[in-house]
């Protein structure tokens, strides 16, 4: 009893010391409340039968019918295995590219250079995937492509036809996802970088230390807790795809869908003709809940490694 | 800002400029197109030098001049706006989430990470904000759904605050007697300015290619339209004259160069995002300097 | 900052809440696509609508709300939801026994026999395609709805080469035709195909209610009832060997597959020698795509008939919204859209004198200093709205030109199942699966890319797994049921 009373007066002293943080979070709580969790209620249609004269609330449950076409075709495993080899590889890749990057970044001395360095490599996050597939079909074109014309039929090498063949497509999908995000997601790593206190370096330099020593003895290491919120952050979408870079890209080619279709063109096509809602819903509720679960998982492995780095 | 030997510097010039030439030559090319003949370009193919000259594309365009330039505006004002209650309110949530002392923090954490992962979808969010908060057709439109404020950049930002500020100076500012607000304003936010800058660009690019609250929202209001609504409307017209004046009379014999427009479109969209960008990072970080010292 | 945020989103309130307070007269709001211009002059136009309206003691006003292509199907789509919208054209959108299952569209059986007897007269029995259930769900356009596969030559290129059209009855005199042009321009491609490589336009297949033809009834073939896999017929097996052969011969663009402009733009721009196209008849087909193209074309007819079938029939139908506050006012406007000239004519064409002037020949051609880019209301739009055939045709058709669309209503072949419409329900799954597969394979086996034999066997493998025969055996019992009545 005595031990509530003096855990409840703690309770209450901490608030009291807090309170003005409490209102600083008020706004933003807000509108998360408002811009995402009152639309949640959307999350009931992929359970219903989405009837616009009944709205979101009113329309009648159907029993799972809207999950069964998920699975309907002998696609699912291709597409599963597509949309997480994709990703897997886009997150290791793209970290390491990410912070490789930063890191040469920050290495630069010219401040003038830094900044156009960092101006250009944003170019390839402001083209759309649209104009990607447009400048992927200039170099890839059978037979206007640059490759084949400019670069292996000079060389005596037969041209290939790229757009039908499957085989090659995940190292093209690879290397443009690569391209169009590293100079993004560099900006965060760089970030953190500016971050580090400049008199580490200082001491490591009258240590004798090499760059590559300082790179591994302390930008890493400092870096370590932002490399695994972010990595956290990715692990919850591994079962999203990004739609413009494997429907638009590959230009929709049937011929390509064994390495190029993942869950969300699948269900692009799939409900192209019927627009459900409900199907809809139903695919991004498993992706969530997929996402929740590994995330969920990851996490807590982080917790008992390093508690102070997990996420929640 | 490691001290590092002269020959790593190099290296990383050499690596940088290569990447940076990964990114401009594809540019080099959206530019060349849009400027080659679409004849020119059926036939020989793309090239980074234009085979045949024919500015067709841009005289397409140049009939929506007026627009283009309002469109403009538009952006630049929703970016503008958005960016500056974007980055305060994603402070003023991610500073409280940093202290590992206040009561709840992770359960309000959790509460900003759910958001990541689970959405409602296109037609509740349209309802949220069309019926409770009537922003169809305003220029809130631009602003408000999705971009405000999002949790990504929240952790993020939390994640900066709770390694890079040490809890030891909060602690000496406590003892000397300044209020949270005080704090943050006066020794947080100083010492944040890359991450600040770091949000304020995440949040400025992604309004500033937005189009999807111009699509959702603005129907009736389409002077209200960014830079990117009016291009996505553009390149559609010209993609519906060119697959579809088998069903009707729209062209009379227009032909619109569908390729080279949307490369020019492209172009348009970038080049002068890439003008001011390098203005508008010297001036945010100014702002953020000035504004930490007055607070 | 927090407070900031309270006052902004209490104005946003605030200024919403009161925006809707005004309107006195009853305002029903009209979707209308845009293709081109962003119909500057929209507020003329309605303006003129509503002093028609008002003459006529109808009681209601009309706001034309004007959406762009890119937006359209989304925005639609957002408005049934909340019922911001009251009379629109359901075209580039789900089909209309879509719209009615999900509950997006309004019966209005009961009050087009109050409201819209005109309507009902015009239509006659082409209203039962867009009867589902027992009830009247929306109104088809005005239009030729049947349709035969047509080939549209350049008729420079074809006299260049000696080449008859008339000569041209099939794919085998067809390719005929393109070896001989072919011998005058070696480097030109015969056929141009559209977006994603489709170089065939379908035509007597009756696909019974889905996009594509997964099972169909063959109409040139049997009169009957019977519905079968359309990827196992000869006609798609003859179309498979043509692709092989014409792939051979170098007739088909380069890298077919990646084409991403309709088929006609390649013809418009000098690029093809032609492309297939469907229409009612050579004569109609004809004049819509020299109008389109700005050349002058050939038209032969690859097809036997012309077929109307109820997909041919709906694909623009006029609904309303079942969440509109405004369903009489609705039905009433477009009454009146389908059987007053002069209404016709503004919808159509703009207002005459400001958008348009009439010729001596009665057709007409756009005002002094106008063309297609410059004029504020869309000149080639007509088609979009219930009946261009009751206004003016653009110069250079004759006046009457629309008679012939008209004529050919009466005159064309009819599906057996015409009026029959497929309830997709039970079969929804294996729709899509079955669309995935058709996506995957077929304009790859058309333009014989790859090693189409194997490729054949696999896509035939792939819709049986996706559930073709349930599709076809789905279809078939509904039809059987619907022809029983």
């Amino acid at each position: 009893m005595q031990n509530t009373m003096k855990r409840r007066g703690e309770l209450i002293r901490q608030l009291k010391r807090h309170w003005p943080l409490y209102v600083m979070m008020l706004p933003g709580l807000a509108y998360l409340f408002i811009n995402n969790y009152l639309p949640l209620a959307g999350l009931q249609l992929a359970f219903k039968k989405f009837k616009y004269n009944l709205g979101i609330w009113g329309s009648p449950w159907n029993k799972g019918k809207n999950f069964t076409f998920l699975f309907r075709s002998k696609d699912a495993g291709i597409i599963i295995r597509n949309t997480l080899g994709y990703n897997l590889t886009f997150l290791v890749l793209g970290t390491v590219m990410a912070l490789a990057v930063a890191i040469l970044l920050n290495e630069v001395r010219r401040k003038k250079l830094q900044q156009t360095y960092q101006t250009i490599i944003l170019i390839p996050h402001l083209i759309s995937y649209v104009i990607v597939s447009y400048i992927a079909y200039a170099f890839l074109g059978g037979d206007n492509g640059m490759i084949n014309n400019s670069l292996l039929i000079p060389l005596g090498f037969e041209s290939i036809p790229w757009y039908t063949k499957p085989g090659y497509w995940p190292f093209i999908l690879i290397i443009i996802h690569l391209w169009k995000v590293f100079g993004y997601n560099s900006i965060v790593y760089y970030a953190s970088i500016v971050g580090i206190d400049r008199t580490y370096y200082e001491a490591a330099v009258v240590d004798g230390a090499s760059t590559w020593k300082q790179i591994t003895a302390i930008t890493l290491p400092m870096l370590k807790p932002v490399i695994i919120t972010l990595t956290l952050l990715s692990v919850g979408r591994l079962f999203y795809s990004d739609f413009g870079l494997f429907y638009q890209v590959p230009m929709n080619s049937g011929l390509l869908y064994n390495t190029t279709n993942t869950i969300d063109t699948f269900v692009y096509r799939g409900l192209l003709e019927t627009n459900d809602i409900g199907r809809a819903s139903a695919a991004g509720f498993i992706q969530s809940i997929m996402g929740f679960v590994l995330i969920l998982t990851t996490n807590a492995i982080v917790r008992k490694v390093e508690a102070e780095h997990a996420l929640f | 800002m490691a001290l590092a030997g002269k020959k790593f510097s190099i290296f990383a010039n050499i690596i940088l400029v290569l990447l940076c030439l990964s990114c401009i030559l594809p540019l080099l090319l959206l530019v060349s197109s849009s400027v080659t003949s679409e004849a020119a370009l059926n036939r020989n193919g793309y090239a980074f030098w234009p085979a045949e000259f024919g500015l067709d594309a841009y005289k397409y365009l140049w009939h929506s001049r007026a627009q283009i330039a309002r469109a403009y505006g538009m952006t630049f004002m929703a970016t503008l706006c958005g960016t500056s209650l974007n980055v305060a309110l994603t402070t003023l949530l991610a500073y409280p989430l940093s202290r590992r002392t206040l009561p709840g923090r992770n359960f309000f954490s959790f509460m900003v990470f759910f958001t990541l992962l689970f959405n409602g979808g296109m037609i509740p969010s349209y309802l949220t904000w069309t019926q409770m908060f009537h922003i169809k057709d305003t220029f809130w439109a631009l602003i408000f759904p999705n971009l405000l404020m999002n949790g990504f950049g929240v952790i993020v930002m939390r994640t900066y605050f709770s390694t890079s500020i040490p809890y030891e100076i909060l602690e000496a500012a406590r003892i000397d007697g300044a209020g949270e607000t005080k704090t943050l304003l006066s020794i947080v936010l100083p010492l944040s300015k890359p991450i600040l800058s770091t949000t304020a660009l995440l949040s400025g690019l992604a309004y500033w290619n937005d189009w999807i609250n111009g699509l959702y929202y603005l129907v009736k209001r389409t002077d209200l339209y960014t830079i990117q609504n009016l291009l996505n409307r553009l390149i559609a017209s010209a993609d519906f004259i060119s697959n579809n004046a088998a069903n009707s009379a729209i062209t009379a014999g227009i032909t619109v160069p569908s390729v080279g427009v949307r490369m020019a479109i492209a172009v348009i969209a970038l080049v002068p995002v890439m003008a001011v960008y390098p203005f508008l990072q010297k001036g945010f970080v100014k702002g953020i300097v000035i504004g930490g010292v007055k607070g | 900052m927090k407070k900031w945020m309270a006052i902004l989103l209490t104005v946003a309130m605030l200024l919403g809440m009161t925006s809707f307070a005004a309107a006195e007269v009853e305002t029903i709001e009209v979707g209308y696509l845009l293709a081109m211009n962003a119909a500057e002059e929209r507020d003329l136009v309605q303006q003129a609508i509503n002093d028609l309206l008002d003459e006529k003691g109808m009681g209601f006003h009309v706001n034309l709300v004007c959406i762009d292509f890119a937006s359209w199907g989304t925005q639609i789509n957002l408005m049934l939801a909340d019922g911001s919208i009251d009379l629109f054209n359901a075209c580039f959108m789900s089909s209309v026994p879509v719209l009615a299952d999900n509950g997006s569209i309004a019966p209005i059986g009961d009050l087009l026999n109050e409201y819209g007897k005109d309507i009902l007269n015009i239509l006659g029995d082409y209203i039962a395609c867009a009867t589902i259930g027992g009830e009247i769900y929306g109104t088809p356009k005005i239009d030729a709805y049947a349709t035969t596969s047509l080939f549209f030559m350049d008729k420079k290129m074809a006299d260049d080469a000696g080449v008859d059209p008339e000569s041209i009855t099939d794919l085998a005199t067809l390719t005929e035709a393109f070896k001989k042009v072919k011998a005058v321009y070696p480097d030109l491609t015969m056929v141009a195909n559209g977006n994603g490589g489709a170089w065939w336009t379908m035509s007597g297949v009756d696909v019974l209610g889905t996009e594509d033809p997964l099972g169909c009834l063959m109409l040139n073939e049997s009169g009957d009832l019977k519905v079968v896999n359309y990827y196992e017929s000869e006609e798609f097996k003859t179309l498979m060997e043509y692709g092989k052969l014409w792939n051979e011969l170098g007739f088909f663009m380069k890298d077919p597959l990646n084409a991403q402009d309709g088929a006609f733009s390649y013809l418009s721009n000098g690029q093809a020698f032609g492309a297939t196209g469907a229409y009612c008849s050579e004569a109609v087909g004809e004049s819509v795509q020299e109008k389109g193209n700005g050349r002058d074309l050939y038209v032969a007819q690859i097809s036997p008939d012309a077929w109307a079938t109820t997909n041919l029939v709906t694909a623009m139908t006029w609904c309303v919204p079942a969440l509109s506050d405004h369903k009489e006012a609705a039905v009433k406007f477009l009454n009146e859209l389908y059987v007053n000239p002069e209404l016709a004519n503004l919808v159509c064409n703009g207002i005459e004198g400001k958008h348009y002037v009439v010729t001596e020949e009665g057709n007409i051609d756009f005002a002094e200093g106008l063309d297609a880019f410059t004029t504020g209301w869309p000149s080639g739009m007509g088609t979009f709205w219930p009946n261009i055939t009751i206004s003016r045709p653009w110069k250079p058709d004759a006046a009457d030109s629309y008679d012939a669309w008209l004529a050919a209503n009466e005159t064309c072949k009819k599906s057996p199942a015409l009026g029959f419409a497929f309830d997709a329900f039970n079969v929804s799954d294996e729709i899509s699966a079955c669309s995935s597969v058709v996506d995957q394979y077929v304009n790859a086996l058309l333009l014989a890319q790859g090693d189409t034999e194997a490729l054949y066997a696999e896509f035939l493998e792939a819709l049986r797994d996706a559930g073709i025969d349930s599709i076809i055996e789905e279809k078939q019992a509904q039809l059987d049921a619907w022809a029983a009545i």
